[in-house]
């Protein structure tokens, strides 16, 4: 049985958590954790070490581009998702420079978060 | 040559800048690279790649936010720092640089870092902050060939910024000092009646803007608001405020232009709350003005009311400047007109008022000259303001002696008209009249914006007539004279 | 603050609405605050700072955010927790998505939402705030944009 890619959503935001919950679980994915805050997701990302992250940049704590270095640091193989309502296209070239595989802007429709997230969970 | 390059020549000259670049072992290199420490500019060299070399000076890094930059990239260097546009014409530029057939003076204008915002990313690595930087660029030549470029870089940040506020200031104040120069002259009670009604019209416009929910009532409110500027207008206008009735008149053509297209909505509206605020902003800001000089004012002025005089002043200047302006000699009599009589609530009302008939008796009433003579009147024609009081209203007069034709015609069709009844032909008589004598089409030709204008002069003065419970009575005689007056009720 | 900065925020709220929920959101007449507060149930404050400086907030009703919520996650009985998150992330998003015509130096603090019409919400003095009411379905909301 081919075992199921571990998510961790982060964003400050309760209702974009839990947004983008509903709309993964037709992957075959299993949420590992989700956090509101930058310093609780390095925390959940150490314990957990999840395949995918999708990422929001503006949180308290410890903004989503230095918890996006680090974690890059730790496993440069994680696939982060960066999902955010900076719309300008430095904050999304600066995550893409430092290792982030996909930006989606907010809002986003159901449709644009599966879309994005099935092309990257495809690449390898 | 200037002196840049007297420098470099010298230097170059007398072989420092030689051991400077290609000394390996030797101690100019090390010289250079002591006084380099010591220089408080950004100093560097560049080879034929463009690399930094292994000498700059210690300001360098500072001045760039930038550490390690020995063996590093120019270009990279600016990459994600200016606009990409100023790399490639920078890599042009670096490039004729090194071009030994094209002399250094001629294409030193064509540095496109001789003044250039430098973009700095925070630790996050977001555009946060910026400075302003100059680079030079100069060539270093041994034995005839060019084998590197030294350049300096000043950060002009502080400069530039100190510059900006100072022409901010500057501009602040010639504004404001205009401004002062245009409120010296109007007496202090012009001023603040004109301010009582400004703020009064902008109330106005504020409660239209919040109180309409109805989109269908979108037009109404552009009317209302409309209404309101050309009220504001009307009386910077007659205290002579050029700065503040230009400010409106730029309001009233954004209503105008909203006025024209065929649907709108909220969104529409933006340019008008944005005009609204700057215009409050420019009232404030003379209100400011005006308190800094009102004690002066108050110091020099004689203890006596003005008020007759300073009325009656603003209504003058408004009747000679229409006069120049539309070419008709006008004699203005005010010996019985009693500004003191005029309760203060009713003080914005009646200049209001009288401007609105001063200003259509000239546009519309009075005769140019030629016309006057070949209907045998005198040359020049006569408006008469009067004041009378009873107990119950205070009654303003406006008579000229302009023509009435148009009301001899409005008559005519009257009469041919088919009424209802009495009280309709009355009702219908009593508007239609007032209408026609705003009615602008028959004496003043093309001019467009006299024409929006006068049909909004009856709409005003109905208006404001309503508001304080006022009527208009206006009486005629076919080639004497027509007279407007306002009743204005004193217990309401 | 210009025609053009008010209408970024206009235009990024209208945006909101449409990309969310399919259906576009109506703007009424803006006018300046006053001292009047302009408050509703859920507001959503958001500081702005960097090159432009002030604040940004959308002030909205709990039955608007429910219906929200309902158009997000599908669900009829959002908690008072959702609610109030909803009211910030909105908030958020407006702004956020205004960087677009700013760009990054456009920075935007993380979203503070206040709960109860009692009080007004504390605005820059000196700077004017300006009012655009926003209808969507038929929930009323302001938007209230303050920069300097």
């Amino acid at each position: 049985m081919e075992s199921k890619v571990k998510v961790l959503i982060v964003d400050d935001s309760l209702i974009i958590r839990q947004a983008i919950e509903k709309n993964l679980n037709g992957f075959p994915i299993e949420i590992v954790g989700t956090a509101g805050d930058g310093k609780n997701a390095l925390e959940l990302f150490t314990q957990h070490q999840p395949d995918v992250v999708t990422l929001d940049i503006t949180m308290p704590e410890m903004d989503g581009i230095a918890v996006l270095e680090q974690m890059m640091g730790q496993n440069p193989a994680v696939k982060v998702m960066v999902i955010t309502a900076l719309k300008d296209k430095a904050t999304g070239l600066k995550a893409i420079q430092l290792g982030a595989k996909s930006y989606i802007t907010k809002p986003f429709t159901p449709e644009k978060l599966k879309t994005a997230f099935g092309r990257m969970l495809e690449k390898n | 040559m200037n002196h840049r390059d007297e420098n470099i020549n010298s230097t170059e000259s007398n072989g420092e800048l030689r051991g400077v670049h290609t000394d390996g072992n030797g101690s100019p290199a090390n010289m250079t690279k002591v006084i380099l420490r010591y220089i408080e500019e950004g100093a560097f060299f560049l080879d034929s790649q463009f690399n930094f070399g292994e000498s700059f000076s210690a300001a360098l890094e500072e001045i760039l936010c930038v550490k390690e930059l020995k063996g590093t990239n120019f270009l990279s260097l600016l990459e994600n720092r200016v606009p990409e546009d100023i790399i490639t014409n920078t890599r042009e530029f670096l490039e004729i640089m090194f071009r030994p057939d094209l002399e250094e003076e001629e294409i030193y204008e064509l540095n496109p870092l001789a003044e250039t915002e430098f973009f700095y990313e925070d630790e996050w690595g977001m555009w946060t902050s910026s400075k302003t930087l100059s680079f030079r660029f100069k060539r270093v030549v041994e034995g005839g060939k060019i084998v590197a470029l030294f350049s300096t870089v000043r950060d002009l940040s502080e400069e530039r910024r100190l510059n900006q506020k100072l022409k901010q200031i500057e501009d602040h104040t010639q504004k404001q000092m205009e401004w002062l120069v245009n409120i010296l002259h109007v007496e202090p009670d012009l001023l603040r009646d004109f301010f009582v009604g400004v703020e009064h019209e902008m109330e106005n416009v504020d409660n239209v803007l919040k109180n309409t929910r109805e989109t269908k009532k979108y037009f109404e409110v552009l009317e209302n608001i409309y209404r309101s500027l050309y009220i504001i207008k009307g009386n910077a206008s007659l205290l002579d405020l050029k700065f503040f009735s230009d400010k409106a008149s730029h309001f009233l053509e954004k209503i105008v232009k909203i006025k024209d297209e065929s649907e709108i909505d909220g969104n529409d509206f933006v340019p008008i709350v944005i005009e609204l605020g700057e215009l409050r902003s420019t009232l404030e800001e003379i209100k400011t003005i005006f308190q800094r000089i009102s004690q002066f004012h108050n110091h020099f002025r004689a203890k006596r009311s003005y008020e007759s005089e300073l009325l009656v002043n603003s209504l003058k200047n408004l009747t000679q400047s229409l006069s120049r302006q539309l070419k008709k000699p006008v004699s203005f009599d005010y010996k019985d007109f009693d500004a003191l009589s005029i309760p203060y609530t009713y003080r914005q009302m009646v200049r209001d008022v009288l401007f609105l008939l001063i200003r259509n008796a000239l546009l519309y009433g009075i005769e140019t000259r030629e016309e006057r003579r070949s209907a045998n009147k005198s040359n020049i024609a006569t408006i008469k303001i009067i004041t009378f009081t009873d107990e119950r209203f205070l009654g303003l007069v406006l008579r000229h002696d302009g023509r009435i034709e148009r009301i001899e015609r409005l008559l005519q069709k009257m009469i041919t008209a088919d009424y209802e009844s009495e009280e309709e032909r009355r009702n219908w008589e009593g508007i239609s009249v007032s209408q026609l004598l705003f009615m602008p089409n028959m004496s003043v030709g093309d001019e467009q914006e006299i024409l929006a204008n006068s049909a909004m002069d009856i709409e005003i003065l109905k208006r404001k007539l309503k508001e304080k419970g006022g009527r208009l009575k206006i009486t005629f005689t076919s080639e004497e004279f027509c007279e407007f007056i306002v009743f204005l009720p004193l217990r309401a | 603050m210009n025609e053009t900065d008010l209408h970024f925020f206009i235009d990024s709220t209208i945006n909101y609405f449409e990309e969310v929920t399919g259906e576009k959101a109506l703007t009424g007449i803006p006018y300046i605050k006053g001292k009047e507060p302009v408050i509703l149930e859920y507001s959503g404050i958001i500081g702005i700072s960097g090159k432009r400086k002030g604040c940004v907030y959308f002030t909205t009703t709990q039955a608007m955010l429910e219906s929200l919520a309902h158009e997000i996650l599908g669900i009829t009985d959002a908690a008072t927790e959702t609610v109030k998150d909803l009211a910030g992330e909105l908030a958020n998003t407006i702004s956020g998505n205004v960087r677009e015509a700013y760009g990054s130096s456009f920075m935007i603090s993380v979203p503070v939402v206040v709960e109860g019409k009692a009080k007004d919400i504390r605005l820059p003095e000196n700077v004017q705030s300006f009012v655009i009411p926003i209808t969507w379905k038929d929930f009323k909301s302001f938007l209230v944009v303050c920069l300097e």
